[in-house]
């Protein structure tokens, strides 16, 4: 008997526990970690997209794949950061991506449809005005930071009081490599559109990584695309339906596709007006769930399938303004200062623009923020990007077509059970 | 007048649109005149606040605004590329930069040249900067020195080493005038 409880308690002090799930595993986990401080230190990360980026792993069907990214601006923005340090900041560096993943059965000319699983948050975010960009530059000109704390419960900050910014994450940028022609393509158009005045960023060694590919005198400096424009390959699209659960098809433009996620946003409204979302760094985890073959050529750009989460979104009281295509006498916002921009410089009514009707509904929404809420214009122009959405309403009762901006007044703390 | 149209023209310079590799970024730079600090030199950015008020005052055509830089490193590569034209920062740090040394040995020492001190910090421009402007923004300092704490006295900094020619000949004006009053 002595021996017996002698084996048992010896058992039960050496064996491996199964007293509770922590060891039952079924995951096949592929990750890409974060290494040094900022991309340039790290292997695992890039900012310019081109066929010949080294691929950093490979993956099968099904496997997890988590990706530990960093912030849009690359940046060391902290909790304490000010408007004066976004003088500084080297936009060079944006955007830095994780990856890119071989998909092992994966070619060119094949389509893969990849489910967003899991999305931890940094602690730390932050939305900025950036001088020079944002939907409404040519009005907020100086620079201005919030510094977001986070958890998965809300965005709160000190220089947000009384707000908290429900979390809904989503990868601002994730996508797949181009291949040679398509960046051969898309280098000729956009040079085309630059011609004309459009807000076109050519290729540009200047902080481009992988830099013995991509930098100052890279074997491929000047066919390395930027990475500011979403494209046929996905990228900076920030779409932010692609909520956790959704599954997103992209077309494959190169054998393994080369799949890569980084500048992943907190929250972020339909717009991001100023911008910049609730940026931050993540470990973002992603599955390839099916491979579609020969399907690229049905998909012109990537798309989404989704269940219940735009529902989950969508806010429980709002307010809502309606623009139309109005604007100043005399006025060319920036986005009409090329091409065509000089004939409606003296025209207060716009024909089907939703451009300026989007603006015209925005504009508004902040008016409204400044004096029913008492935010300062910054303040209304930070939060109409994280947690505004713009709508296209109609696009047939010419001239004038309606975008609406949608407030989700959950955000304001008054009126939530707290 | 003349004084603001020179300022205009600082703003306008060739020397901002230098490698800045954002296009639109380059248009904030247009318009001011930006005073860079650094995070990690603890001194530098708060005095920087205290230095753009005053100028601002003097030349509201300045339009000056601080910019706070990482790190040292973030401010040699800004001004370096001329991206940058004007840095407060403590007299170790702008010796090391000009000099190429301590902890930017190795690397080419900056054409800078000192406009003012303020006790340990020097306020600085790349020497290559046009002599009106110098001089206008020489003679902002020197018009707001009961407001800039430590400022050195002008009959002081007129012996201090790499001051930037402009910046001597306004101060040597600046106390000819004073003298003359």
């Amino acid at each position: 008997m002595k021996k017996i409880v002698a084996f048992a308690l010896l058992a039960a002090l050496s064996g491996t526990a199964h007293a509770d799930t922590t060891d039952q595993k079924w995951m096949t986990i592929v990750e890409i970690e974060k290494k040094g401080m900022h991309c340039a230190d790290d292997p695992n990360c890039f900012n310019r997209y081109h066929p010949e980026v080294p691929e950093k792993a490979s993956a099968n069907l099904g496997d997890m794949i988590i990706y530990h990214t960093r912030d849009a601006l690359d940046t060391e923005f902290t909790l304490d950061s000010i408007p004066a340090d976004l003088a500084t900041v080297d936009l060079g560096l944006v955007h830095p991506m994780t990856g890119p993943v071989h998909i092992n059965g994966a070619n060119r000319g094949d389509a893969i449809e990849v489910e967003v699983v899991d999305i931890v948050p940094d602690q730390y975010g932050y939305t900025v005005i950036a001088p020079g960009f944002g939907f409404l530059r040519d009005i907020f000109t100086e620079p201005y930071i919030v510094n977001w704390q986070l958890t998965r419960t809300g965005a709160v900050s000190p220089g947000m009081p009384g707000i908290t910014v429900p979390y809904e994450a989503f990868p601002g940028s994730i996508g797949v490599m181009p291949g040679m022609p398509e960046v051969l393509k898309i280098k000729a158009r956009e040079a085309d559109l630059a011609a004309v005045g459009g807000a076109v960023l050519g290729p540009s060694g200047a902080g481009a990584l992988p830099s013995e590919l991509c930098g100052l005198g890279g074997v491929a400096e000047n066919d390395c695309l930027r990475t500011i424009p979403p494209r046929e390959n996905g990228g900076n699209m920030d779409v932010q339906q692609m909520q956790i659960g959704t599954r997103i098809l992209f077309p494959c433009f190169i054998d393994g596709c080369g799949l890569f996620v980084g500048d992943v946003h907190y929250a972020q409204g339909d717009g991001e007006v100023s911008g910049t979302a609730i940026e931050m760094g993540s470990v973002t985890t992603l599955r390839v769930r099916k491979i579609h073959k020969g399907k690229a050529s049905s998909l012109d750009m990537p798309a989404t399938l989704g269940n219940d989460q735009i529902i989950d979104m969508e806010p429980t009281r709002y307010y809502q303004t309606v623009g139309i295509p109005l604007k100043g006498k005399g006025e060319i916002p920036p986005t009409h200062q090329y091409l065509t921009g000089a004939p409606i410089a003296n025209l207060e009514n716009l024909n089907e623009d939703l451009t300026i009707a989007a603006r015209h509904a925005l504009l508004q929404m902040i008016d409204y923020l400044v004096e029913e809420h008492n935010l300062t214009k910054e303040q209304a122009y930070v939060l109409s990007s994280v947690a505004v959405d713009l709508r296209v309403g109609q696009v047939v009762d010419v001239p004038n077509y309606v975008v609406t901006a949608v407030l989700n007044l959950d955000v304001f703390d008054k009126y939530r059970h707290y | 007048m003349k004084r603001r149209s020179c300022l205009s023209a600082l703003v306008l310079s060739p020397l901002v649109f230098g490698h800045s590799p954002w296009g639109q970024y380059v248009v904030y730079r247009q318009k001011h005149l930006l005073i860079m600090s650094a995070k990690t030199d603890p001194e530098s950015y708060p005095y920087s606040e205290l230095l753009v008020s005053a100028i601002n005052r003097a030349e509201p055509s300045a339009k000056a605004r601080p910019a706070r830089a990482k790190n040292l490193e973030r401010c040699y590569d800004l001004l370096s590329t001329n991206q940058m034209q004007f840095m407060l920062l403590s007299n170790e740090a702008t010796a090391q930069m000009y000099l190429g040394s301590g902890s930017f040995a190795g690397k080419p020492p900056l054409s800078m040249s000192t406009i003012y001190e303020f006790g340990d910090l020097v306020f600085s421009v790349h020497s290559s900067m046009e002599s009106n402007i110098v001089r206008i923004v020489t003679h902002a300092v020197l018009e707001q020195l009961d407001y800039l704490p430590s400022a050195t006295r002008p009959e002081a900094m007129v012996k201090s080493k790499n001051l930037h020619v402009d910046a001597h000949t306004a101060i040597v004006t600046f106390l000819a005038s004073s003298s003359a009053a």
